[in-house]
This record gives C-alpha cells, sequence and structure tokens, in this order.
C-alpha cells in the first residue's frame, strides 16, 4: 500500500514546527511515524502536510529535576525509555509497559510524545501516565507552555487536550512517588506484539503495616480513552491488601466497563480478563510497594 | 456467510441456476460400519469447528506477461507451483498455442498450496497484456492476498467412532460441511475435502469407515489448496476420537494409540479406504518417539505441577501423510488428468560439470541443494559441481509441479534414475579406455577405476570430456555426448510418512491463554536427504499450524467482508509464539528408488491435533471439552466457563 501525495516538512525549533502547524491546514506532526505512517499507508489517513520532528534538537532526554521529578522530551524513544535504569527504577509500571510494547523495530523508532498525542486507546503508555499522575507539557507559540495532568488529557479515541492546530507536547513529567510506593503494568494480548486486549496499570503506596495510602489503577483497551477505577481504588483505600481484597477491589473497579467488541475479542471477554487483570495488578502493585516482591 | 444454514431448504442461493448450494455432496462407506456400531462398547460423538485461515506466503501473488507479436511468444513471470501445468491451462483458457508460450517461476517466495491454482486476475493481466501487446505487471498487495488467496480449513464436522472395551477403535464415522466460498479454483476444486475424508483413518486399523461430504458454496472466498491440503483436517478428527474414547475408557491417549496402530508386518498395507501405505512402523516410531520426549517424565512432571495449581497438560497426534500420489490414485482414482511421475533431464558437461533440469519451480524447499546432493552421490562427484536448473518451460521437461510433498520422492527417483543412466553410459566409456570389461569398473569420488586394480583409473571430467571430443575413444555400439531425458513414477500407490507430535502446554484457566512449553517431533519419511532442510521444513510446517489453531482467523461480518485483511489484524505467530521444536528423524525406507517419502507437509498435520489435546489435558481438572478452533484465550475461556467451572 502506498499513501496519498503529502508536503513533507523538517523543521528544525519547536517554533517552526508550530508555525507550521498554524500555517499547514490539516497538517499532521510526524514523530517516530509508528502509528501516522502505517494509517497513512492503509489511506485511512491522508494529511495533506507532514510536519517532521525529528529534527528539533532537544527533544530526547530523561532527566531527573532537583525536586524529584523526572522530565522525559517528547521525542524520546520508547527503546531509550526501556533502557532508563532511572525509569527502571522509579516506575516498574512504566518500565514494563515499555518492554512489552510492539516489538524492537517498533520500540527503536516510536516516541513517548507520539504515543501519548495519538491516544490510541489500545496504546501502553496512556493508562500508565494516568496512573503515575504524569503531566503533560504543551508548547504553543512563543515560547508559551501549559502544562496538563495525564487524567485531562485524553479526552476520547485518539483525541487530546492538545488544542489542534495551536500546540504540541514537548515534554513529559513524573512526579515522585514517596517511599513504600510500588506499581506494575500488565497486558493480555493474543501476540506479544499487539496492542492489548486489555491492559491495566497500577500503582500504589503503603504505610508502615502495609495500608494502602494512595492508589491508582487504570485500565487500558477497555474504554475509549484511559478507564480510571476509581471504585477498585475506593476498596483499598486505607486497607491491607490480600487475595479476597484484590478481588473484590477488581468486581468493583470493572463492573461498570462496558467494553467494545472487535475482531480480537468480544466485551464479554474484555471484562472478563479486566476482572483477572485488575486483581493480579493490585496483588503485584501491593507486593512491591511493601518491597516483597521486584 | 454460514455453510451449515446454506444447505438449508429456503436458504438464498449463491448460483440460482443451481436450485441449492452445493458444489458437491459424496459419501462413501468402506467395510462393515454398521455392525461395527452395532458391537461398540462405546461410541464417542462430537462435533468440530475449524477455522478459515489463510497460509500467508512470505511473497504474495504476482505476474508479469509480455507478448512479442514479432516472434509470437508470450512469455510469462508468475510466482507458480507449477509452470507447465501454468502454460497447459493457459493455453486452454485462451486458445494460445501452448508452445508460444513460456512460463517462467524462478525462486517464488513460498508457497504453501496457493500458488498451484491459477486465478481469474492472473487470466486478466494475460488477457490485457496480449491485448494492449506490451508488458503487464500485476503485483498483489497483502490485503489483497489475505481476501482471496489460500483460505482454507474452513469445516464443520460431525462424528462419530465405535470402540471396543479394551480401546480398539471398530469404525469411524464423519459428516463434513466443508465452506468452499464461492468456489474452488482450477485445479484443485473440491479435491482438498476429497483429501480431508481420506485421510482421517491415518495409521490405525479399523472395520468400517463412512464418510459423508458436502461442499458449500458462500460469499467467502474461494477455498484453495493450503499446506496439508485436507489431511490437517482429516487428522484432527480423527485424533479427536482418539483423546475423546481415551477419557471416557480412562486409557491414556498415547495407550489408545498404540493399541490400535498398524503393524511393521502388516505393510504394505490396504488401509480401510482402499489406499496402500508403502511401508512404515508406526509402533518403533512411537516408542522412540516416548523415549526421546521423555512422556512419563512429563506425565510425573505434570502431577507435580497440577499440586502446585498449575494447569499443565501434554498433546500427543500421529497420522500418516500419504505423499506423491501415483498416477493410479490420481488419474484412475480421483479422475484427475494428472500423472504421478515427472521428468526430467541430466547433462554431464565436457568438462565434467553436471546440470539437472526439472520442470519445477521452488518456492523455498531446497531444490538445489537436495537434487544436487542425489545426483552428486549417484555420479560421485561433488555436490558443488551439480548445478539445478529448473522454474522455466521453456528450458526444462514437462512436470507436475511442487505439491503433495512430492518433489523429493518424484524428482528425486527420476534424479537417480536419469544419474544410473549416465553412470553407466560413462562406466562403458571408461572401461574402454582403460581396456577391461564395463562390469570391472566402478566410480568413486570423481574417479573411474578398475575395481581389482583402483590404481588404473580416469578422472570423472576425461571421461565426460572424451565422451564429447573423442568419438573415437566411445565404444562403437554408444552415442557421444551424456545427456538423458527420462521419466519416474514411484512403483507404489502412494508413499506413507509417519510422524508423533508430543507438545506440552500451561494454560492460564482465568484468562484462556495458553503457552507452550515444550514441542517435540519424531518424524519418518523414509530416507533424509538431508536432515537440515528437512528439519526447516517441519519446523516451519508446525510453526504454520501453531498459527493456524491458535492465532489465525479469517473473520467475515454478517454482510460478507472480510474484518481481518492487514497482518495488524490478522494474526501470523511470530518468534515470540513459536517455540523452540525439537525435530527427530527416523528412517523406515520406501520400497523403491531412494527410499524417500514426502514431508512438507507433516508438521502442519500433527500440530493441530496435538495443541487440542494438549490444551483439553490441561484443563481436564475441570472437564473441559474443546469443540472449535482457534484455540485462542476467548474460545478457551468460553470453554472453561462452558464446561461449569469458575
Amino acid at each position: 500500500m502506498r499513501p496519498a501525495p503529502f508536503e513533507y516538512y523538517a523543521p528544525t525549533s519547536v517554533e517552526d514546527a508550530l508555525r507550521l502547524l498554524e500555517e499547514k491546514e490539516g497538517a499532521k506532526l510526524l514523530a517516530g511515524g509508528q502509528s501516522l505512517l502505517a494509517l497513512m499507508k492503509l489511506r485511512l489517513l491522508a494529511p495533506p502536510a507532514l510536519i517532521d520532528l525529528n529534527r528539533i534538537g532537544g527533544l530526547r532526554y530523561v532527566r531527573e529535576d532537583g525536586n524529584g521529578w523526572i522530565s522525559i522530551g517528547a521525542m524520546t524513544l520508547y527503546d531509550e525509555l526501556e533502557q532508563s535504569p532511572l525509569i527502571r527504577t522509579r516506575y516498574p509500571a512504566m518500565h514494563e509497559a515499555l518492554y512489552r510494547l510492539g516489538d524492537q523495530q517498533v520500540r527503536n523508532r516510536g516516541t513517548i510524545g507520539g504515543s501519548l498525542a495519538h491516544a490510541d486507546p489500545s496504546a501502553n503508555l496512556p493508562p500508565v501516565m494516568v496512573a503515575l499522575k504524569a503531566q503533560l507539557v504543551a508548547a504553543r507559540r512563543g515560547g508559551e507552555r501549559r502544562t496538563i495532568p495525564a487524567d485531562e488529557f485524553f479526552l476520547d479515541a485518539f483525541t487530546t487536550a492538545l488544542e489542534p492546530d495551536r500546540e504540541m507536547l514537548v515534554e513529559v513529567r513524573l512526579p515522585p512517588w514517596p517511599p513504600g510506593s510500588g506499581g506494575t503494568y500488565m497486558k493480555l494480548s493474543k501476540r506479544e506484539i499487539d496492542f492489548s486486549i486489555v491492559e491495566v496499570a497500577a500503582q500504589m503506596s503503603v504505610d508502615g503495616d502495609g495500608r494502602v495510602k494512595e492508589s491508582r489503577v487504570v485500565l487500558g483497551s477497555v474504554a475509549t480513552r484511559p478507564y480510571r477505577a476509581t471504585a477498585a481504588e475506593n476498596v483499598l483505600s486505607g486497607s491491607v491488601v490480600d487475595d479476597a481484597l484484590a478481588a473484590k477491589a477488581a468486581e468493583a473497579g470493572t463492573k461498570d466497563l462496558e467494553p467494545p467488541s472487535d475482531v480480537q475479542a468480544s466485551s464479554w471477554y474484555r471484562k472478563e480478563v479486566a476482572k483477572v487483570l485488575v486483581k493480579r495488578a493490585i496483588l503485584r502493585a501491593w507486593k512491591r510497594a511493601r518491597g516483597v516482591e521486584q | 456467510m454460514d455453510a451449515e444454514k446454506a444447505l438449508e431448504p429456503g436458504a438464498p442461493l449463491l448460483y440460482e441456476e443451481w436450485g441449492d448450494n452445493l458444489i458437491y455432496h459424496g459419501d462413501a462407506k468402506f467395510g462393515d460400519v454398521e455392525g461395527a456400531f452395532a458391537r461398540a462398547d462405546l461410541v464417542v460423538e462430537g462435533t468440530l469447528v475449524s477455522n478459515r485461515h489463510s497460509p500467508t506466503p512470505m511473497e504474495p501473488r504476482a505476474i508479469t506477461a509480455h507478448y512479442d507479436p514479432v516472434k509470437g511468444m508470450f512469455t510469462i513471470w508468475v510466482t507458480t507451483q507449477f509452470p507447465h501445468v501454468f502454460k497447459t491451462y493457459i493455453s486452454q483458457v485462451l486458445k494460445f498455442p501452448e508452445d508460444k508460450i513460456r512460463v517462467i517461476a524462478k525462486r517464488v517466495g513460498g508457497g504453501y498450496g496457493p500458488k498451484s491454482h491459477v486465478y481469474p486476475d492472473d487470466v486478466a493481466v494475460l488477457q490485457l497484456a496480449l491485448k494492449l501487446k506490451r508488458p503487464v505487471k500485476w503485483v498483489e498487495t497483502r490485503t489483497e492476498n489475505l481476501q482471496v488467496t489460500g483460505h482454507a480449513r474452513d469445516w464443520k464436522i460431525y462424528y462419530r467412532g465405535a470402540f471396543s472395551r479394551d480401546g480398539k477403535v471398530l469404525a469411524v464415522s464423519i459428516k463434513g460441511i466443508a465452506d468452499f466460498g464461492v468456489y474452488g479454483p482450477f485445479w484443485t476444486e473440491i479435491q482438498p475435502a476429497l483429501v480431508a475424508q481420506a485421510q482421517a483413518p491415518g495409521p490405525y486399523k479399523m472395520q468400517g469407515y463412512e464418510f459423508d461430504l458436502y461442499c458449500v458454496t458462500t460469499n467467502k472466498a474461494p477455498y484453495a489448496a493450503h499446506r496439508g491440503f485436507g489431511r490437517p483436517t482429516g487428522s484432527l478428527v480423527m485424533e479427536r476420537i482418539m483423546d475423546g474414547a481415551a477419557r471416557r475408557l480412562g486409557l491414556d491417549p498415547v495407550e489408545i494409540r498404540r493399541r490400535n496402530l498398524i503393524g511393521p508386518n502388516e505393510m504394505p498395507y490396504r488401509q480401510v479406504t482402499n489406499i496402500v501405505y508403502d511401508s512404515g512402523d508406526y509402533p518403533k516410531a512411537l516408542e522412540t518417539a516416548l523415549r526421546s520426549f521423555d512422556y512419563q517424565g512429563w506425565r510425573r512432571k505434570q502431577e507435580e505441577l497440577r499440586r502446585q495449581g498449575r494447569y499443565v497438560g501434554i498433546g500427543v497426534s500421529t497420522y500418516v501423510e500419504y505423499s506423491a500420489p501415483s498416477s493410479k490414485r490420481l488419474s484412475e482414482g480421483l479422475g484427475w488428468k494428472v500423472g504421478g511421475y515427472d521428468m526430467v533431464r541430466l547433462r554431464v558437461e565436457p568438462t565434467g560439470k553436471v546440470k539437472f533440469f526439472t520442470g519445477q519451480s521452488t518456492q523455498g524447499m531446497s531444490h538445489e541443494t537436495i537434487f544436487a546432493q542425489i545426483v552428486a552421490e549417484e555420479l560421485q562427484v561433488h555436490v558443488d559441481d551439480v548445478t539445478v536448473v529448473e522454474g522455466d518451460t521453456e528450458d526444462t521437461p514437462y512436470s507436475y509441479g511442487a505439491w503433495a510433498s512430492r518433489a523429493t520422492v518424484v524428482v528425486g527417483g527420476a534424479a537417480v534414475k536419469a544419474s544410473r543412466m549416465i553412470r553407466d553410459k560413462m562406466i562403458k566409456i571408461a572401461a574402454f579406455n582403460l581396456g577391461v570389461e564395463p562390469s570391472d569398473v566402478d566410480v568413486a569420488r570423481g574417479w573411474f577405476y578398475v575395481k581389482f586394480d583402483p590404481l588404473k583409473r580416469m578422472p570423472f571430467s576425461e571421461v565426460a570430456r572424451i565422451a564429447y571430443q573423442e568419438v573415437h575413444r566411445i565404444p562403437m555400439d554408444l552415442e557421444p555426448g551424456l545427456e538423458v531425458v527420462t521419466t519416474y513414477e514411484p512403483q507404489v500407490y502412494t508413499t506413507a510418512s509417519t510422524a508423533w507430535h508430543f507438545v506440552v502446554v500451561e494454560v492460564d484457566p482465568e484468562t484462556g491463554k495458553v503457552d507452550i512449553l515444550k514441542y517435540y517431533v519424531l518424524e519418518d519419511a523414509g530416507i533424509s536427504v538431508n536432515p537440515m532442510t528437512m528439519h526447516g521444513q517441519t519446523h516451519g510446517a508446525v510453526a504454520h499450524e501453531i498459527g493456524g489453531v491458535m492465532y489465525e482467523e479469517l473473520r467475515y461480518d454478517e454482510n460478507g467482508n472480510l474484518l481481518n485483511s492487514t497482518f495488524v489484524d490478522y494474526l501470523v505467530p511470530t518468534a515470540l509464539e513459536v517455540p523452540n521444536i525439537e525435530v527427530e528423524h527416523i528412517e523406515t525406507p520406501s520400497p523403491q528408488l531412494g527410499g524417500w517419502k514426502g514431508m512438507g507437509e507433516g508438521g502442519s498435520i500433527g500440530a493441530p491435533p496435538a495443541l487440542f489435546g494438549a490444551i483439553e489435558d490441561a484443563l481436564s481438572p475441570l472437564g473441559v471439552k474443546l469443540d472449535r478452533a482457534p484455540l485462542n484465550p476467548e474460545n478457551i475461556l468460553r470453554a472453561i466457563r462452558a464446561s461449569g467451572a469458575s
């Protein structure tokens, strides 16, 4: 398959990219191209212009800020993030999501900013961002920056809070979680390289007795945007987690789900698996928070 | 869209002039079926749904055609498994003189069956090229390939098996409804369905066998040849019956199979279907496999893991792959205008280098290696000195092509025959020059030598040179030159390979997800020409049907739209899903030239029933029965729920 003809621009600064985005009607930003190019080849998308962000310097980094936050440049590759010891030790949920993202070829090209701005309801990273309470930094012309909490960033399938034609994602900021925190990411897919049928990111912090202080349980592939299972979080709050409690939380957290049916799985199956994965993810996240499991 | 519903009275008709949706209905009964069922201590009954899937060759179809009006030549480059048959058929369809058609099919990127067809779009390209008198090229996209090329295995089957108390199978009865889509393309049409029915009895002795076969037309893509050619379906049913009977009788699935095997002393064996197996030692193959796989060890380990709450299961399957069918089977038995022979040309050049010409074409089965090996061994020259030429109708003899795992058996046999003809002639020339009788001369490692005086010898290349350049040094009764054309067809009804597959799986009972922990295959395809390429074929075929039975499923909506026509949603397993496959080979030679038996399709016959059995065994504490492929997580979870376990 071949894409429809398009114009191609390769700006070297964020400012130029934003100017082009404003000027070229219907233009798309090209990051790693792992979704966009495939959609164009299938002619599901035919943007008149592509603005390639790969020549813009200074958008590929993972660094720890003084206050314990971690900042990630939007053009940082999945592979670079997967290899990052900082991510692996501080945010195991994110490491697992990256490790299980596509195949090595995809991880060599795909970027965190591209994935989040694309907002595929089955992508690995969006639920993780919500679970970790990430902050997403959008740039506008003139050096203006706006910070959007991950909770408010994903609006619908393939739709984000970024203002069309005016904003682009430049940075992801991850807050520090206190000592006694842990998290995990789990997905079920038919093949390892596939988009998930169901995925769950769970993150929590516990007190010295193992009681849950704060938790976030977020599902992907079950709705048009990351689904926060707040009912599960409420069950966990203030309790020590065991098998029965995890099952109860999973039951509560997935009760209202109405997942989609598609060629890979029915709604029924997604809901069944969601329950199982939420239960397992809660148990593992809690054990990690307690430091009893890697 | 549903073949069974299409048979109901009042169903919408695809071809109104037919009056029904039946492409073919046929039944056959062998032996005493009723008597066997009447005497049976146990009757196993069930249904089986197998999923339509595609063989997904690496290279989709492609065709380029060029008509040269000056020479009147029509040259066609096409991804075909049978260049000569393609030429014959195209000549008939286009009413174009066959001698003016040249078909070239060099190094095709994977065949797996569907490239032994001629499709309407091929013909359209050819017509266009003739009309425009310009070269026309068409390359199938992956989406087009998934939409139309090579669909198969789309069946619903009702089966019954009659057993005695001690686990002997008495008779089997199968009603098969095969969804053929809009038609079965040239040249196999409904043959894969007939083969599926003939395949079922496999290595088991039984008194009675019957089938009732419905080939139904629906609004799906045409049903095509696809690695195994109906055999995977036939063996899957038979092995499901064996597993079902074992469970009901409380027998180990290996033991029930062991009790029913045809013995080595009964070969050649006329199966209940009247197909005659040439050779085989099924019990020996089983016992070898049990030792190598460590069946008892795995059963112990399974017990241990079950106590830890893990759902681990062991699956076993076997089959007979009757390959390289003879003319008797093809033209007399099946009524097909097809020969079971193949023709080759062999030339030793004046330099002593060897060229072997066959009208086959290769799709990656290592023809270049194995035919060269066979010729090199017969002529006692180095394998690098033999060049295999194939895939061009202009410079190769007529051939029926590469299908039915036949190339090694038929073309290999012809290679032996041709090599021996040339070798005998060269021995006569060498003897003439060495001053001895031909019976005193032999050839080894590039030298013709006198048996009783090995130092009296001539290089192979020198004898070759003399044959062309010094006619006075050739015996009077011989013609100059070293080139022969010959045909060969095995003098058996069919060569019959066999295999045993053992697989260990672990199932997640909460999600239905399956992990393959171990996969072992014991293959007996007679003499092995090249173990490395042979194991490669087994690996490929097992991976092929791990995909087919667990991951791949062509799904249509109610309006006949294919829902998964890209590799994003049609899931072919990757290296992460296909386990390490251990392959062992034993050799029970076929009683004919070379002793080989075909095996290229075998892995795809054994894998589905072994996986069915293993997953069912893993879930046996929950009483789960599986009757539907693909064995994907959702279908398995549904089966778990249907068993009443939560």
